[in-house]
C-alpha cells in the first residue's frame, strides 16, 4: 500500500525531522565542558533493585562532594552521571554507549551480572574502566581486564560462612533455596560442594523463579526434612524477607544462612521473624575508629542524617580509588584512559584500606578479598557476631 | 557519531520486527504477542551457532528456520480459535520461551546469558560500526521490498480476505490452513532474522531482552504507525526507537524515567486505537477502495 | 512427614491459592460473557484495589473494613470508567476486536505503571500475623486460619453471585443480554446500562481477592499481566460465562501449580498452567462448562 497523500508523506518527514532535531538539541545541551570530568554510574535506578541503586548512589555522592570541595581529582571537578541500567543487558548497553560517546566518561561504576557481561567487551574496546561493588556472581570472574570488582564473589563467601555454621552454629542438616539466576545456581553449586566437603548432608534443594512471591509450597516441601539451616541464594532483600517470613509462618524454627545482600532494610520489616539469620559481610563497622571510616561516616551523617551502610561505604571508596589514580596519572602527564587506570591500579594498589574496610585485589581475574565478619539480625538491627578468617 | 550509529542500528532492528508483525496483525488480522520469542530464537540461535564456529549467514538461516517451525505452535491452534484465545496462546508461547531461556541453563546459559558473540561477517569480513549499519539498512530495504511484493501479490490478497472474512474464504475453497501457516512462518522467520542482527550487534544475549515487553513494544509500533500499511510500522519503529533516547536527556528524576516511558507507551496504545485506529499513516477501512 | 502427607499439604495450599484465582477469574468471565469484552485491564484493576486497601490500612492506619470499602470504590470507579469511557464508545463505533484488545492492553499498562510511579516497583503486603499459625503444626502445615478464611470468603462470594444471577432482576437482565443482546434491546432492556453494571460487578468481585493477595503474598505492579493471564486462562478452562466453571477451574489451576512442586523443578511448574490451556484449546475450546459461542 503506497503512501497516498502528500499530507501523510509530509507528516512522516516532519515526525522524523522532529525526532532528529530533538535528539540533536539534547545531545548538544549535554556537551562536555573543559574543566569537568564525568564519572559514569551505570546502576539500576528503577525496577526491583532500583531502591538499592539509589542507596548506592548516596555513598558515591558524598565522595564526589568531598573531593570537589578540596580541588577535584586530576585537576578537574567531578560530576557523577547516573544512567539507569535496570540490571538489564540492553539498558546497560544503551547507558554505557551514552556515557562513553556523549559524556566521555572513562571510569564507570557499575554492577549486576547481566549488565557487566554485556558491557565488558565494549568497555575494553573503548578503553574505559569498569569498577563494581555490586556484582557478586562468579560468572564475571575474568570477563575482562577492564573490569574489577570490589565485592567478593559469592562462591568465596560461601567458603567462609559454612565452616562457621558447622562448627559454631552446630548445623548438620542444610537445605538450599536456589533462585534461578546465574548467581543463585553458582551459589547452590558452591554450597553443595563445600558443605559435602565439610562432611555435612544437603537435605533439601528447592528452586524458584526470580520474581516469585509465593514460597509456601517450596517451604512446605523443604520442611519435611527438618533442616537445621536454610541457605538463601537470592540477592533481593524483599524476596529474602518474604521467604523468611513464610518459612516462619509455616513453623520453621531453624536458622537461615546467606551472604551480604541480605543486609537489606526489607529484612527489618518482618520484625522478630528475621532473627536467626546469619551471613558473612565485609568487615565494615560504622563505629570503627579508623580515620577514613570515621571521616566518611561523619560526612554521610551530615548530608543525609542517617548512618551509612556497607554498600554506601563501598561506593564512597570507589570514588576515592579513582581520585588516587587520576591525581597520579595527571602528575605523570598521562591521559586518564581505561588502560592507564588499570595500569595504575595494578602497579600501585594491590591493597586498599577504605571506609568500608580492607581490600586485597586480584587483578588477574577481577576478583577481590575482603576481611569478613559474621553478622546476624537481632532486635531490629544488623549486628556483628564474630570475625572470619 | 558512534551514538548516532547505535541509534540507527537499533531503529533498523525494530523496523524489521515491526514489518514482521504487520504481516500478521495488519494483513492477516491475527494479533500476536509472541514476537519477542521469535526475536529471541533468532538471537540465541546465532549466539550458539556462531560461537560454535558456524558462519554468520548459516547461523542466521538456521535461526529463521527454527522460528518458522516453532511458529507452527501458534499456527495450529489458530485454526480452531481466534481473538483472545489466540492472543493468549501467543502470550503463552512467549512466556514459555522466556521460561526456557531462563531455566535451560545448559543450552542458554540461563540468566548469565551468552557473551562474546562474534560480529556479523560476510565472506570473512567482520562488520562493525558504520559498516554494520550499512548492512542493516540494506537488509531493512530488502525485507521491506519483499514484504511489499508479498502483500500486493495474490497471497497478500488472500491474507486480507482471511482477515475480513475467514469463513467466506474457506467456503470459496481457499486453503486457509496453508495460508495461516505460511504467514506465521514468514513473520516468525523475519523476526528471527532481526534477532540475529541484534545478537551480533550487542555481542551478548540474555533472557531479559526477549520478554513480553518487546512484543508489546513492537505491537505499539505497528498500531501507532498504522497496521496493514508496511510503511506505517516503519514510521512507528522509528518514532518509538528514537523517542526513549530523547527522553534520556530530559531532566527527569532517575526513578521516574523508565516507568513514565512505559506509561506513555500504554497511553499511546489506548489513544491511537481510540481516536485513530488506522494509525498515523493508515487510511480508514471505509475509505479503502475495494481493490486496496 | 512422609510423601503422601506432603502431597496432601501441597494440595490444601493449592486450594487456598486457587480460591483467590477463582475470585479474580469470575469477574473476567462475566464481562466476557456479557459484553464480549476481553478485559485485559482486569489485572490492573485487581492490583489497584489491593493498593487502595494497602494505602488505607498501612499508610493511613485505618481499620480493615474501611480499606475494603476504599478498594471497592476504587475498583468500581476504574472498571466503570474503562467500560463507559473506552470500551462502550469503541464498540458503538464498530471497532474491531483487535482494537478493543489493544485498548485493553494499553489500559493495563497505564494502570501498572501508574501504580509503579505512585508506590514503587516492589511488592507491598500486610502481615497477617497470627492468622498464619498452622492449626496442626508438623502434620498439616498448610492449614491455618488465613487459608480457612480464604476458602470461606470465596465460597460466600460465589454463592452470592450465583444467587444474584439466578434470582434478581439484574441477573435475569444480564442473562438475557448475554443470550442475545439485540433481542434484549428490542424487549426493552437497556443493554448499555446492563453492561455497565456488569463492569461494576466484575470490579467489585476482585476486591476480596485483592485483600487476600495483599495479606498473603503481596501485590506487585508487575504482576498485572500475569494476574489477568491466569484469570483469562481459568475463564477459558472453566468456560465462558460459567460461574461454577470459574470456581472449579481456578481451584484446579491452583492445585496443579502447588502439587507440581512435589516432583517437578521450577521451570516445569510454570509451563503446567499453559500446557493445560494449550491442550484444552486444541481439544475443547469452549472449556469445561461453557457453551459453544
Amino acid at each position: 500500500m503506497q503512501i497516498s497523500t502528500k499530507r501523510t508523506r509530509a507528516m512522516l518527514i516532519g515526525v522524523v525531522c522532529a525526532c532528529a532535531g530533538l535528539m540533536g538539541f539534547s545531545i548538544d545541551a549535554s556537551a562536555q565542558s573543559a574543566n569537568v570530568q564525568k564519572i559514569g554510574f551505570l546502576i539500576p535506578l528503577t525496577g526491583g533493585s532500583g531502591k538499592l541503586g539509589q542507596v548506592l548512589m548516596e555513598g558515591s555522592t558524598v565522595a564526589i562532594d568531598e573531593i570537589n570541595a578540596t580541588g577535584g581529582a586530576g585537576g578537574k571537578r567531578l560530576v557523577l552521571v547516573p544512567e539507569d541500567s535496570q540490571g538489564l543487558a540492553k539498558q546497560g548497553m544503551d547507558g554505557i554507549r551514552k556515557l562513553i560517546d556523549i559524556d566521555e566518561a572513562t571510569f564507570i561504576i557499575t554492577g549486576w551480572t547481566a549488565v557487566v557481561m554485556a558491557i565488558a567487551p565494549l568497555a575494553e574496546q573503548s578503553n574505559v574502566y569498569l569498577i563494581s561493588a555490586s556484582t557478586a556472581s562468579p560468572a564475571v570472574r575474568g570477563v575482562s581486564p577492564h573490569f574489577q570488582s570490589t565485592w567478593m564473589f559469592d562462591d568465596e563467601t560461601v567458603k567462609l560462612i559454612l565452616p562457621y555454621a558447622k562448627s559454631k552454629l552446630k548445623v548438620q542438616k542444610l537445605a538450599v533455596m536456589t533462585v534461578m539466576t546465574d548467581l543463585g545456581t553458582s551459589l547452590r553449586d558452591a554450597v553443595k560442594r563445600d558443605w559435602e566437603r565439610l562432611g555435612g548432608t544437603l537435605v533439601g534443594d528447592e528452586a524458584h523463579q526470580q520474581g516469585e512471591t509465593n514460597f509456601r509450597p517450596a517451604m512446605i516441601k523443604m520442611l519435611t526434612t527438618n533442616p537445621d539451616a536454610i541457605y538463601l541464594t537470592t540477592s533481593n532483600g524483599k524476596q529474602s524477607a518474604q521467604m523468611v517470613r513464610q518459612a516462619r509462618e509455616l513453623g520453621y524454627k531453624g536458622i537461615f544462612l546467606s551472604f551480604g545482600a541480605i543486609e537489606d532494610p526489607e529484612m527489618l520489616t518482618i520484625g522478630s521473624k528475621a532473627e536467626g539469620a546469619y551471613y558473612s559481610a565485609p568487615a565494615y563497622d560504622p563505629d570503627s575508629p579508623h580515620p577514613t571510616s570515621r571521616h566518611f561516616v561523619e560526612l554521610f551523617k551530615k548530608k543525609y542524617d542517617r548512618v551509612p551502610n556497607v554498600h554506601q561505604a563501598n561506593h564512597y571508596d570507589l570514588i576515592h580509588m579513582y581520585k588516587n589514580a587520576a591525581d597520579a596519572l595527571v602528575k605523570q602527564n598521562k591521559p586518564i584512559t581505561g588502560a592507564n587506570l588499570r595500569a595504575y591500579f595494578v602497579a600501585n594498589m594491590p591493597e586498599y584500606r577504605g571506609a568500608s574496610g580492607g581490600y586485597r585485589f586480584n587483578y588477574k581475574d577481577g576478583s577481590v578479598l575482603r576481611s569478613s565478619i559474621v553478622k546476624t539480625i537481632k532486635d531490629g538491627k544488623f549486628l556483628k557476631v564474630a570475625d572470619l578468617d | 557519531m558512534n551514538y548516532a550509529i547505535h541509534i540507527l542500528i537499533t531503529v533498523n532492528i525494530f523496523v524489521l520486527l515491526a514489518l514482521a508483525l504487520d504481516l500478521l496483525v495488519g494483513y492477516a488480522g491475527l494479533m500476536s504477542l509472541a514476537h519477542g520469542a521469535f526475536f529471541g530464537i533468532g538471537a540465541y540461535s546465532t549466539a550458539l551457532l556462531t560461537k560454535a564456529g558456524w558462519p554468520a549467514l548459516a547461523a542466521q538461516s538456521a535461526g529463521m528456520l527454527l522460528a518458522a517451525l516453532l511458529s507452527g505452535l501458534i499456527a495450529i491452534p489458530s485454526m480452531r480459535v481466534r481473538g483472545i484465545y489466540l492472543l493468549i496462546i501467543t502470550i503463552a508461547v512467549q512466556i514459555m520461551f522466556s521460561v526456557a531461556a531462563q531455566n535451560w541453563i545448559g543450552l542458554t546459559g540461563g540468566d548469565a546469558g551468552l557473551a562474546n558473540i562474534p560480529p556479523y561477517s560476510i565472506f570473512g569480513y567482520a562488520l562493525r560500526g558504520v559498516y554494520f549499519l550499512v548492512v542493516c539498512t540494506a537488509c531493512s530495504v530488502f525485507w521491506f521490498l519483499l514484504c511489499r511484493r508479498l502483500t500486493t501479490s495474490p497471497f497478500g490478497r488472500l491474507l486480507r480476505a482471511l482477515r475480513d472474512d475467514e469463513v467466506g474464504c474457506a467456503a470459496l475453497g481457499k486453503n486457509v490452513v496453508a495460508a495461516k501457516m505460511a504467514v506465521f512462518a514468514f513473520s516468525a522467520a523475519l523476526a528471527a532474522f532481526s534477532g540475529s542482527l541484534f545478537a551480533h550487534y550487542t555481542a551478548y544475549v540474555d533472557p531479559r531482552s526477549f520478554e513480553i515487553g518487546v512484543s508489546i513494544l513492537v505491537l505499539l509500533m505497528v498500531m501507532l504507525g498504522g497496521a496493514g500499511t508496511l510503511t506505517g510500522p516503519i514510521l512507528g519503529a522509528i518514532v518509538l526507537s528514537v523517542l526513549p533516547e530523547a527522553f534520556k536527556f530530559l531532566p527527569l528524576p532517575p526513578g521516574a524515567a523508565a516507568a513514565s516511558r512505559q506509561l506513555l507507551f500504554g497511553l499511546m496504545l489506548v489513544l491511537v486505537v481510540y481516536f485513530r485506529p488506522q494509525g498515523l499513516i493508515g487510511r480508514r477501512r471505509s475509505q479503502i477502495a475495494t481493490h486496496g | 512427614m512422609d510423601s503422601l502427607a506432603l502431597l496432601f499439604n501441597l494440595f490444601l495450599d493449592g486450594v487456598a491459592t486457587g480460591a483467590v484465582y477463582s475470585l479474580i477469574a469470575v469477574g473476567f468471565s462475566l464481562l466476557w460473557w456479557l459484553a464480549d469484552i476481553q478485559h485485559l485491564a482486569h489485572g490492573g484493576i485487581t492490583l489497584t484495589a489491593g493498593y487502595a486497601i494497602f494505602f488505607v490500612v498501612a499508610s493511613l492506619d485505618l481499620p480493615l473494613p474501611l480499606g475494603i470499602v476504599a478498594g471497592l470504590a476504587v475498583a468500581a470507579l476504574l472498571g466503570l470508567a474503562l467500560e463507559a469511557g473506552v470500551y462502550q464508545p469503541m464498540r458503538l463505533r464498530g471497532s474491531t476486536e483487535m482494537a478493543l484488545l489493544t485498548a485493553s492492553l494499553g489500559a493495563l499498562i497505564v494502570i501498572e505503571y501508574s501504580l509503579t510511579l505512585t508506590f514503587g516497583p516492589e511488592s507491598v503486603s500486610i502481615d497477617s500475623g497470627s492468622l498464619r499459625t498452622p492449626l496442626l503444626p508438623d502434620m498439616l502445615r498448610a492449614v491455618d486460619r488465613f487459608a480457612a478464611i480464604t476458602v470461606g470468603v470465596t465460597l460466600a462470594v460465589f454463592a452470592g453471585l450465583a444467587a444474584l444471577i439466578r434470582y434478581t432482576m439484574l441477573g435475569k437482565a444480564m442473562r438475557a443480554v448475554a443470550e442475545n443482546a439485540a433481542l434484549a434491546e428490542v424487549v426493552g432492556l437497556r443493554v448499555l446500562r446492563v453492561q455497565r453494571m456488569a463492569a461494576l460487578l466484575a470490579a467489585a468481585l476482585v476486591t476480596p481477592a485483592a485483600a487476600l493477595l495483599l495479606y498473603g503474598n503481596g501485590v506487585t505492579p508487575s504482576d498485572a499481566l500475569h494476574v489477568v493471564l491466569t484469570a483469562a486462562t481459568i475463564a477459558i478452562i472453566g468456560g465462558r460465562g460459567s460461574i461454577g466453571g470459574a470456581l472449579l477451574a481456578g481451584l484446579l489451576v491452583g492445585i496443579v501449580e502447588a502439587v507440581m512442586q512435589w516432583q517437578f523443578s521450577v521451570g516445569w511448574r510454570l509451563l503446567s498452567t499453559f500446557g493445560l490451556l494449550y491442550l484444552l484449546l486444541l481439544w475443547r475450546p469452549q472449556g469445561l462448562f461453557g457453551s459453544k459461542a
